[in-house]
């Protein structure tokens, strides 16, 4: 009998191994997550293919929704405070802040398989990278033919006269900006140190407008107000249907484009350490990092939903292959001094 | 005989038309644009103009939390402008009415709020319930009485502006005619001045209304969890992506907003606004 019992415990544990969670059903009961993250779609999407699964473990997530450098203001404020979340989606641009103000809690990366999924350059123990965006030029095919305009190659193209009026860059508000502006301040000799490169290719440019949400950028790529647009990839991808887009990735130092990239850190002082654990591990499985691509137009970083994509769909405007991806740029942050930036771009890019 | 409109005359009215029509397109146009957009829907990013079909699709497929999101700032909105009323009607009286040295001075100090950057004013606001709350463990982020009382801070000036306005017009003459045919103190305040003030007291009521359902920058860093504003969930939503609900839930509220100011006119009269002036 007692041999009996064991084999029935041994199966119920095994079964639950094989889940792909690192834990059993329930086992969250009374616990509630405070989650900073984006609103609107994103949140949904989350709340589908993650929050879904926690609430069946009996767990309960609290949305703080907002940009992440709005968050990042709210936990400074908070400083030797009660923390105002305890997991933060924040971007790449947001991480020497929350490391500065000391904000970040290692995390146990053995309480979360699923970075098997994921190259090693994209998580360490502060951090877990959960999608990228791959910046580059956004172009729409038709009426760069049809008006005899070269493909572009580099960003100076865009200062081709027949796209004069024709483009859009990112306003320094927006979050495609840094990318632009690095990789053009790279292309004119410039750095993440030294941005005038780049403020000055933005002037000879003289775009029609500056986006600053993708909603608006994409509404212009439609309606043919912009035939060019400094932007990411997932705006091809989101278009397909209305208008024939591509995009290149200019060279940036020794890469091609500019990667974006979304995190999840786990603030000091949370109380809920093993729920924030399981629900990063839940953006990391598979499902979610469809969802990603298919339903919030990211690029996701696990490899098999990579290889999914890769072999499900022809997406050769987006760079798939781990060696792809890490031939892409990306900006070190801790060299770029953003509230200097919006000054300079403030001052000498007038509208 | 039928009398001729003289040349120019007639130039100047058209010019006036002209100029009007204008006028009229750029105040109105963004919001026939909405409306009529709204009535086109699919899984996209963008808005499509004019619409390629015509369904109410969107209108049905509006989130709930849309309608939570409204719930709260109406109900936000309603408090806002009952607060800044019982601070501001006050405060304009005893400024325009009162006897004492700095009476400018004050005004000026009631006008502040209108000069600090809301966004400014959202993290000071965000700091100072974090102070108060390590003080007295009364937590305001995120809660209902922390969002009204930064919004009363936003609005109270449009209250004491379109006050000090209507005050600086009341004629004076017919308090005292009150009061020397045996009024009260209190009785000729409420059956003569707030009577009189009526115009001035419905338009600071409505401006008050107006500017914290439409507050975004101080929201932000306010809202909570589970207590979100209309305008800053839009304003998440428009951030991360398009969705064609957006237009509708906007037109619905347009629509809304149009019956609130029907209403107005039936009860008070839209002149209440050229007379009192805007509220700086």
């Amino acid at each position: 009998m007692k041999a009996l019992q064991r084999l029935a415990y041994a199966l119920v544990l095994g079964g639950a191994a094989m889940t792909g969670d690192p834990a059993f059903a329930g086992q969250f009961d009374g616990v509630t997550v405070r989650v900073a993250t984006f609103g609107g779609k994103w949140r949904d999407v989350v709340a589908e293919h993650v929050v879904k699964r926690f609430e069946a473990e009996g767990g309960k997530v609290e949305y703080v929704l907002g940009q992440p450098s709005t968050n990042v203001a709210k936990l400074i404020a908070a400083r030797g405070r009660e923390i105002p979340f305890d997991m933060l989606e924040a971007m790449d641009n947001n991480l020497p802040a929350l490391k500065a103000g000391n904000f970040i809690e290692p995390l146990t990366l053995a309480k979360i398989p699923n970075v098997g999924q994921l190259d090693k350059a994209n998580y360490d123990a502060d951090k877990v990278m959960i999608w990228v965006t791959q910046e580059g030029i956004v172009y729409n095919k038709k009426a760069f033919a049809d008006n005899g305009i070269p493909v572009p190659t580099k960003y100076a193209d865009l200062t081709h006269p027949k796209l004069k009026g024709k483009v859009s860059l990112p306003d320094i508000t927006a979050g495609g900006a840094m990318p632009a502006i690095v990789g053009m301040a790279y292309e004119g000799g410039g750095s993440e140190t030294n941005i005038d490169p780049a403020l000055d290719l933005v002037r000879k440019i003289a775009p029609a407008s500056f986006w600053s949400s993708s909603s608006n950028l994409q509404t212009m790529l439609v309606n043919g107000d912009v035939y060019a647009a400094g932007a990411q990839a997932g705006n091809v991808q989101r278009l397909r249907s209305k208008a024939d887009l591509g995009i290149v990735f200019p060279r940036v130092k020794d890469k091609n484009g500019v990667l974006k990239q979304g995190y999840l850190v786990q603030i000091k002082g949370t109380k809920q350490s093993d729920a924030v654990h399981w629900l990063i591990n839940a953006f990391l499985a598979k499902s979610m990092q469809m969802a990603v691509f298919h339903e919030a137009g990211q690029v996701p970083v696990s490899a098999e939903a990579l290889d999914d994509i890769r072999k499900g769909g022809t997406y050769d405007f987006l760079r798939l292959r781990p060696e792809e991806i890490a031939g892409m740029y990306r900006i070190d942050f801790t060299k770029v001094d953003e509230p200097a930036y919006v000054q300079k771009w403030n001052r000498r890019v007038s509208r | 005989m039928s009398e001729r409109i003289p040349a120019y005359r007639l130039r100047r009215q058209i010019l006036a038309g002209l100029i009007l029509a204008v006028a009229y397109i750029i105040v109105l146009g963004p919001i026939v644009f909405v409306c009529i957009a709204s009535f086109d829907y699919g899984a996209r990013a963008y808005v499509i103009f004019p619409p390629e079909r015509f369904t109410l699709e969107s209108y049905w497929q509006i989130p709930q939390r849309y309608w939570d999101a409204l719930w709260v700032s109406v109900r936000l909105a309603a408090v806002t402008m009952v607060a800044a009323c019982a601070i501001g009607i006050p405060a304009a009286i005893g400024v325009v009415r009162g006897r004492f040295a700095g009476k400018r001075l004050i005004l000026t100090m009631f006008r502040f709020p209108l000069q600090i950057p809301s966004v400014v004013s959202g993290v000071a606001f965000l700091q100072a319930y974090y102070a108060v709350g390590d003080w007295t463990g009364w937590h305001g982020v995120g809660s209902f009485a922390g969002l009204a009382i930064a919004h009363t801070f936003a609005a109270t000036p449009y209250v004491v502006g379109t006050m000090v306005t209507a005050l600086q017009r009341f004629d004076d003459s017919v308090e005292e005619a009150a009061v020397i045919l045996g009024a009260s103190t209190m009785g000729t305040l409420w059956q003569v001045t707030l009577p009189m003030l009526r115009p001035g007291i419905f338009a600071g009521a409505l401006y008050a209304f107006m500017v914290s359902f439409a507050e975004v920058p101080m929201s932000v860093f306010l809202t909570g969890s589970t207590l979100l504003t209309f305008p800053v969930e839009v304003f998440n939503s428009m951030q991360f992506d398009f969705e064609p609900t957006i237009l509708a839930i906007s037109t619905l509220v347009t629509v809304v907003s149009l019956f609130v100011v029907w209403l107005v006119q039936r009860i008070v009269g839209l002149d209440m606004f050229v007379k009192v002036g805007a509220a700086d």
